[in-house]
Formats: C-alpha cells, structure tokens, sequence
C-alpha cells in the first residue's frame, strides 16, 4: 500500500476494499465501492465528503454495528493485522469493547437519559471484568505509587492490589469502585469542571458541551486504539466547538490512539488532523498530508469543495459551488463516480473506474488525469 | 421612500418565558431570551444575527415576526407599529414578511405537494384569482429558484435537502414580502450545497429589492451574505455594526472571542490560544451588571455593578462595554487568498 510508506508511524487501522451494499426496497444501495484508508498511531485524519458519501457507513462498518438490510460483500478491516469481518463473535465483541470506541454528532441521542453520567462510563469497563482488570489495577496502583505520601488505608488497598494483580481478578464491588475512579480520571481528562459532581448527574443536567465531553471521556476510558469521531462538533457552537478541537489534540498525544474524524467542514480538519482523506459516492478519492491538501488539492472534486468554502478572515466576492448534486447510488454512475459533475471529465471518466495513483509521497488520487 | 429609510426597527424589544411552578402555577421567574434589544435594519440590506445557541436569535426573529407576543417594546415596520396589530393590519404585516427555517425535512409538510405548498399563502392572502393563475405564479417561483416545474407535483419526501430548501424559499416568495427572516438557512446543508443556496438568496435580493435578517452561527457565512451584523448574547445585542469592521476591529470582548473561535480552512493559519471557557449561562436570574462577565478575560469588579449601556465607539458601531478595549483578531483581515 502506498500510503503505508509515505508515513513511518505504525498502522492501527487498515481498510482494504470494502463494499457494503444496503438491500432496500427501492433496490440495493452501493453504499461503499471498495474504501481503501490507512490510520497511523498518535495521528488524526480527516475523512471528508457531503453527506450521504459513505463516512458513516465506514465508520460503522468497523465498528460492527451496521444496520441489519446491510451486507459487506467485499473487504478486509484491519486493526493490528486482524480482519475484524472474520472473527468469531465473541473476538469481535472484546475487540470492540476494549479497542474500537464511536463518539457521535448528537451526544443527547447517543446517552441514555435515565442512567447516570458515571454508570454510563463505568459501564464498558465493568461489563466484562475480566477484559478491564488488569488494566484497572494497574491505573489505581500507578496513581497511589506516584501520590507521593501514602496514608495507612491507602497502604492497605495498594498490598490487596498487589495481591489482585497476580490473580488478575477482582470482585464486583472492587471493579465498580476502580472503574469509578477511572471515569473520574478521564472526566477530568476532558476537562469537565466538577467531575465528581458530573459522576452522578443525568444528560439532561448537562449542557451540549458538557455532554459531548462525557460521550468522549466514554469512548476514552478504555483506551481504545481506534476513536471514530462522526461529526463531533457539528451540533456545538464555534467556542465549544474550539474546546472539544483542543481536545482532540491533546488526547492524540496523550493517549496515542489512531483518531478519524469524520467531517464536512473543511475548516475544522484544518484545525486538527494531520492527514486528509476525501471521499465521494462511496469510495477514497483523495489523500493528502493536511498542508499538503490545503495547498495542491488534486481530485477535481476535493478542487471544487476547497472552492466552495467561506473564511471567516477573507472576504468572498463570489463564491463557487460544485454543479449537480450527489449521485444516486443504487444506479451510480459508471466508471468514475464523478464524471457527471466534473467539469474536466473526458472519454475515459466513463468508462472505468480510476486507481489511486501517487501525486507525491503520502499523496495519492484516483483520477485519470494523474495517470492510471 | 429613500432608499436608506429603515424598514424594521426594534426599540428595545423584550420576550420573557414565565416559569411557572407550584399548585397554583405561580410566576417564580422569567427567562429572559430577549431583553430590550434596538437596532434597524435598512431598505434593501442583509442584517446579520450571530450569536451561540441559546442566546436569543431564534425569539428576537419570532418575536418580531409577531408569530410571539412581545413583553415589551416596539417593533416598526415602515414606521407603523406593529407590536399590537390586530385583524387587517396584522395579516398585511404577515403578507410582507416571510421566514425560511433552518431545517428543511421539518419546515416542509410531507403530505402537502409542492405546489399546494407554494400556492397556499397566496390563497390565505388572496394574491391570485384562480388556479390557474396560482398555478403560473408557482411555476414561476420554482423556476426562480432554480427547480423545474415538473417538480411541482412530487412531495417534499423526494428532494434533497438543497432542493428542500429551495422550496421553502420558493415559498416564503409566494407572498411577495418586502422582509425575509432567514434562520439559519443553510447549517444543515453540505458546503457545496450550501454555496448554492447562499448565491441564490444573494441573486433574489438583488432582483426583488429584498431585506434580510440573516441568522447564523456560522462566522464565516455572516461575512459573505451580510452588510451589517449585530451580535447577540444572553438576549442582548452586544455589538452592532458594519460587517466589515465587525471583523477587522470587534470592540466588544465576546465578538473578539467568537472570532477567534471560528476555524480558518488554513493549515497555515492554524491558530488557538484565547479560546473562551464554559457555555452560555442559564438566561434564568441574570445577575447584576455585564452578562458576559463571567467568561470574560477582560471583567473587572466594575463590570459586576454596573450595567453596561450601548455607546457608540464609532460612526456605525455600537458596543455594550463599560471599556474601550484595544481587541485584535489573530488572522490577517482583508488578505485574499
């Protein structure tokens, strides 16, 4: 693959051809035609396109939770090596427990309204003890080693720790007050002010901000190596919408996770993510490092996105917009998907579908235009 | 009729929800979403309405639009009041008004045609004679704003957001008003859709001698659609002027912080630094004094007692601030790309 060697950094997340086909009445809906992306540990991309382009339905894919008229036909998602479409179930819930976590665009659907802010985050990591405990007894010794002075009770939980740690069990009420501790760490991770009052609050006392961050701080506390961010910040105001962008740097240093943030704003992936990846009609149209994209955007398509966004720095005297409008997909357009709206498509567009070709190291393109 | 008479004005215009609680239902409190907020909006120009959600922009529109009673103040249309409308005079101030919603799949009944949609208010206002001449008229709109008449027989179910949302356009036009309120026309559609709508309501304007009020948390879409812009926050307008000098030279501390918040589509310019902390506070019991105070990097003890009247700080501009605060943007203004 190429975009493997553009970037020395290890790959947690690799997608190779996927299709996935969703069998509706009208007919079936090409919905993914072959998505192939790379995500680096410690890095966040950017995957951008208008909607109904297949960000969703990618992110869903990995983490399995398709709706049920959906079939993968074709495809491999990776994570560390493994193809997650070939486990067995049990494998496949572990590694979605322990290493897959979602945050969506409305956190008020997403949290459930009659359960606490705390039990909501504890939930994943008590539900299965035996997946969380080592790592739960690890954090909490960590923490009352680095403490610095210890006070006898203190003293006494650490030598019980120890002791668990070689059975790497604990008990329920044990796991459940660790996990607590946990979700209070990461509360304040994402920095919610009064993180022990927030433990016991419910949704509906928590603001649109203060909800997104308890819907990241529970996809964080299992630590996840992969966070799919599906337009986290589209429902927040721009100064909220600022703090969660923040945050999302800081925890792609902290944390070290393979972050993909799904967007449409081209404007929020110029604020964070390190590399770019544009999709349309469902399939990778382009990928770039961040700078490089902004400054030699290649895909007639991603040209025609970067001419159609406002700035709120330059006037726009007159602004361009991409003609048409995004193609049906249960009767898409042969060959290139884009030809119908491109304004350089040519005899071959058509005709077949273009390969990724490479631009430049780490940028590549699916265009005749660029060679294939 | 110069052609810089103002067509609206607000005079310190207030709407307070009660909040009733009790056996007896009683009045414990009021949320004050609008809270005396004045300012005019000329003949033929886009009025800008910026602010974070929950500040008040969608109840100052409603209350203006008097599809809310208002607790208090004024609002003129052509200088006739027209807080207390009633009968004849309210339905010709509706016939001259007309509002776009920001979300298309609600704003447009799913089992209402197109062309009963469109067709409808001209029927309420008694615009037309005839189907015939309803049925032209609408073929006209939809032309207008870029559909084919063809379309005039489906339901809302098969359009796009972008075509949805032109037909909402198409028929708040029905009515041939003077005054558009746009709530947020274009922050549920993609960018690329979202250029065409905005182009198309630039083009309306200039054809049908419109005036707008454009409401919008998008910093960016204010700048290209808008001539003047008023910020509002926790039902006040903070900070009115050209749009322009709104974002070369903000004066009041919180339209400083929205722009610095806004994300620039610039990896060079990737910025950050002074971002603002918290949420919007509960419009409920407003404490003395500023409103912005708590967020503010700015406040002083000053700023907890005395409330801050508008003055004008230059010929256009007027700012809610007890300081004359020397504020600047952390982007270049004015440089093209």
């Amino acid at each position: 693959m190429l975009q493997q060697a553009a970037v020395g950094k290890e790959v947690a997340l690799s997608i190779r051809g996927l299709k996935v086909v969703f069998h509706t009445y009208a007919g079936d809906v090409q919905a993914l035609e072959g998505v192939d992306l790379e995500v680096h540990r410690g890095e966040i991309l950017g995957l951008v396109g208008e909607s109904g382009c297949g960000k969703s339905v990618t992110a869903l894919a990995v983490a399995g939770l398709l709706p049920i008229n959906a079939e993968v036909t074709a495809g491999e998602v990776l994570l560390d090596g493994r193809n997650l479409l070939e486990m067995n179930r049990e494998a496949v819930r572990i590694t979605r427990l322990k290493d897959i976590a979602l945050v969506f665009q409305d956190p008020a659907t997403y949290l459930n309204p009659v359960l606490t802010i705390g039990l909501q985050i504890t939930e994943a990591l008590t539900s299965d003890l035996k997946v969380f405990a080592d790592e739960l007894i690890a954090a909490r010794m960590t923490n009352l080693q680095t403490a610095g002075t210890r006070s006898p009770e203190e003293e006494k939980e650490l030598e019980s720790l120890r002791r668990a740690k070689e059975t790497h069990e604990l008990n329920k009420k044990e796991g459940k007050r660790l996990a607590s501790l946990r979700a209070l760490d990461y509360l304040k991770l994402v920095r919610l002010s009064e993180p022990e009052k927030v433990l016991g609050m419910y949704p509906f006392e928590l603001s649109g901000g203060m909800r997104q961050r308890a819907m990241i701080a529970m996809a964080l506390v299992r630590r996840p190596r992969v966070l799919l961010a599906d337009e986290i910040t589209t429902a927040l105001d721009v100064t909220v919408q600022a703090q969660i962008l923040e945050l999302l740097k800081d925890l792609r240093d902290k944390i070290d996770s393979a972050i993909v943030l799904i967007t449409h704003d081209l404007a929020v992936v110029s604020e964070v993510c390190d590399r770019v990846a544009v999709m349309y009609a469902g399939s990778v149209v382009e990928v770039a490092g961040l700078v490089e994209f902004f400054s030699n955007p290649t895909h007639p398509y991603s040209k025609g996105l970067g001419a159609s966004i406002l700035r709120p720095d330059t006037n726009t005297e007159n602004l361009e917009s991409i003609k048409g409008s995004v193609p049906d997909l249960i009767n898409p357009p042969s060959g290139c998907r884009f030809h119908p709206r491109c304004p350089y498509a040519f005899q071959k567009c058509p005709e077949s579908k273009p390969p990724m070709t490479m631009v430049s190291p780490g940028h590549e393109v699916a265009c005749f235009l660029y060679g294939g | 009729m110069a052609q810089y008479s103002s067509l609206v004005e607000l005079e310190d215009l207030r709407k307070w929800f009660p909040i009733r609680s009790g056996l007896l239902s009683r009045t414990v409190g009021y949320v004050k979403a609008v809270d005396g907020v004045s300012f005019k909006i000329t003949n033929g120009e886009t009025m800008g309405l910026v602010g974070e959600s929950g500040c008040g922009k969608t109840t100052l529109a409603r209350t203006l639009l008097r599809l809310t009673a208002p607790t208090g103040g004024k609002v003129l249309f052509s200088g006739k009041d027209m807080t207390k409308a009633k009968g004849k005079a309210l339905r010709e101030y509706r016939r001259m008004t007309a509002v776009v919603f920001q979300d298309p799949y609600a704003s447009l009944d799913p089992r209402q045609t197109v062309k009963s949609a469109i067709t409808e208010p001209m029927k309420i206002h008694h615009l037309v004679r005839g189907k015939d001449e309803a049925n032209q008229r609408a073929a006209d709109l939809i032309r207008l704003v870029g559909l084919n008449p063809d379309h005039l027989s489906r339901y809302p179910h098969e359009f796009s957001g972008g075509q949805r949302q032109r037909i909402a356009i198409a028929r708040a036009l029905a009515v041939s008003p003077e005054f558009l309120v746009l709530d947020e026309p274009t922050s549920s559609l993609d960018v690329s859709v979202q250029a065409q709508i905005l182009n198309l309501l630039k083009a309306l304007q200039k054809d049908l001698k419109l005036t707008y009020l454009f409401i919008s948390h998008n910093l960016s879409v204010i700048r290209y659609m808008c001539h003047r812009t008023a910020v509002m926050y926790l039902g006040r307008v903070v900070e009115v002027a050209d749009t322009a000098r709104i974002y070369q030279s903000p004066k009041h501390p919180y339209t400083h912080a929205l722009l610095n918040s806004a994300p620039i589509p610039d990896p060079a310019k990737r910025k950050r630094g002074v971002v603002i902390e918290g949420d919007v506070p509960s419009p409920v019991n407003i404490p003395p004094g500023c409103r912005f105070k708590a967020r503010c990097p700015y406040s002083t003890d000053r700023c907890a007692k005395e409330f801050p009247k508008p003055v004008q700080v230059r010929p256009g501009q007027w700012v809610e601030c007890l300081y004359d605060l020397d504020l600047k943007v952390e982007y270049s203004p004015g440089v093209r790309a």
